[in-house]
């Protein structure tokens, strides 16, 4: 087989493989390098952040951490 | 002029976010927006604390006066109802 031949389908075979890899990756916010199969907690990022008041009734100043197991209540007295 | 109770419980809630900002700040050294909040907060606290011991004495022993009478003892006792 003549070696252009061979050269294209590897190439083929590699963008082949890219799209595959590009379709089966969901938008994330991990990081482009993630290794499959490993735990990772997504870094946190500056953003909104509650009023003193709010943050001490709900136990975090950060909207992105206030995630109550039970739905409501559990508020502390004010 | 705050009632004691509204003093006690200003202090609380900036102690408290201060200490939710320290753990993020540890983890995010040079976040500016942390930082400034963390400064706001800071000094807020600090006046809040001043006024409440002006008013109605120490909070912790480190501000127990020392010029008449060591005073830290004479108000409630932390976990008394009084003192939240």
């Amino acid at each position: 087989m003549e070696l252009h031949v061979l050269e294209e389908m590897a190439m083929r075979a590699q963008s082949e493989a890219e799209e595959r890899q590009a379709a089966y990756q969901p938008p994330s916010v991990f990081p482009a390098v993630t290794p499959p199969g490993m735990a990772y907690v997504p870094y946190q990022q500056w953003g909104d952040v509650y009023e003193a008041d709010k943050g001490f009734k709900r136990g975090t100043v950060f909207p992105v951490l206030d995630l109550p197991f039970a739905p409501e209540g559990g508020d502390c007295a004010s | 002029m705050k009632a004691k109770t509204d003093l006690m419980r200003m202090i609380q809630k900036y102690d408290f976010a201060l200490y939710d900002l320290m753990l993020y700040l540890d983890t995010h050294p040079s976040c500016k927006e942390a930082m400034a909040l963390f400064d706001k907060y800071r000094m807020q606290r600090s006046a809040a604390v001043k006024e409440y011991v002006e008013r109605f004495g120490p909070i912790k022993a480190l501000q127990s006066s020392t010029e008449d009478k060591w005073n830290w003892g004479a108000g409630p006792y932390p976990w008394e109802k009084e003192a939240n």
